[in-house]
């Protein structure tokens, strides 16, 4: 069962990651997450059935981020989150010099804070069915959605998200 | 697990969010997915082809690796958990050890409620009525052979005349047993 689980560990745990660092706002929180997610794998793991697990791992990470948001926003409220996404992204802006913040860099941050921004599913779809490439059943497990309602809505978020994107190259220009 | 979807969201994607998702759109964002899933005839559609570039925008970016000192915290947890098991194991291999002592133990007495069957009331009357009867053979055959070897012999005892005299002391220390006899003397 060990060897199953560094498998896994390796298999998913970037991918599980990267789902958190697009749904929080922290890098820390991020990473708490997925450890806490790997934590409860192990403990569920003698029951899981082989091919199941990336779903579950899938569900769990993306509910402990939504816990971990609306717990945020319950301690802190709207305005201190986004003083702390400023914040961030000045640490960032520290650690790595302004000389070598490309212009991809930062248009990479303004995608995942527009990403970020998107309300639930919607945000989960963009990243599961077109950052992540997961397949429509798994997607669709996942969010209780239907096959099709997964490749609607994802189609209305991707919408959304672009909307977003414009109107903040707009605010830019202006 | 909450799966409830998230109702907070910026004000400025509120309103054009909730136009889209209504059904009657249903069948032709339906379609439009199709399209850009398969990326078929998106150059007469501008608004298409740009979904179609932000998703291929999407998909270049890659996932990171997981931290090695994530990975050890991770690993290092189930670790303290298989050592959690192995104390269970061994404290259930302690109770179940204790339980069999008790179930086989030869000095407890026998569980109460513990029905006969008819068959076990035959088998033991069998046992019995077997040992009564070799039993009774067992002694006719010893009463025959053992039997006359039992009759006391009658042996003549002849007279015996010693002719011993008596003690010189017999009534020495017969008087301090018997004060009656001192004082008739």
């Amino acid at each position: 069962m060990k060897q199953r689980f560094e498998h896994l560990i390796d298999a998913h745990g970037g991918r599980l990651l990267q789902l958190a660092q697009l749904m929080l706002t922290s890098a820390s929180d991020a990473e708490d997450v997925v450890q806490d997610s790997l934590i409860k794998l192990w403990g569920q793991l003698p029951e899981l059935d082989r091919g199941a697990e990336r779903a579950w791992l899938i569900t769990c990470t993306r509910n402990a981020c939504l816990d971990r948001l609306r717990a945020r926003k319950r301690q802190t409220g709207l305005l201190r989150q986004v003083q702390s996404v400023d914040r961030e992204l000045e640490r960032h802006i520290d650690q790595l010099g302004p000389a070598s913040i490309t212009q991809r860099q930062e248009q990479s941050k303004q995608l995942h804070e527009a990403i970020r921004q998107l309300p639930e599913p919607a945000r989960s779809l963009i990243i599961l069915r077109d950052i992540q490439d997961e397949d429509i059943a798994t997607v669709a497990a996942t969010l209780t959605l239907t096959p099709n309602q997964v490749k609607v809505y994802t189609f209305r978020a991707r919408r959304a998200l672009r909307q977003q994107l414009e109107e903040t190259c707009h605010e830019q220009v202006a | 697990m909450n799966k409830s979807p998230e109702l907070t969201r910026n004000s400025s994607i509120n309103e054009s969010n909730r136009t889209p998702f209504l059904d009657e759109k249903f069948q032709t964002d339906l379609a439009k997915e199709a399209q850009i899933q398969s990326a078929m005839q998106l150059n007469s559609d501008l608004e298409l082809s740009a979904d179609r570039s932000l998703k291929e925008n999407l998909s270049r970016l890659d996932a990171p690796d997981l931290p090695d000192a994530l990975r050890r915290a991770a690993l290092d947890q189930t670790r303290h958990a298989r050592r959690n098991s192995g104390w269970l194991a061994v404290a259930a291999a302690l109770v179940l050890s204790v339980l069999v002592v008790m179930a086989f133990d030869p000095f407890a007495e026998p569980a109460p409620g513990v029905a006969l069957t008819n068959q076990d009331w035959a088998e033991l009357s069998l046992a019995l009525e077997t040992l009564n009867s070799q039993g009774q053979q067992i002694a006719q055959v010893t009463r025959k052979q053992v039997g006359p070897h039992l009759a006391l012999p009658n042996i003549a005892m002849p007279s015996l005349e010693l002719q011993l005299e008596s003690l010189p002391y017999p009534n020495s220390f017969r008087r301090w047993f018997q004060p009656s006899l001192s004082q008739s003397q």
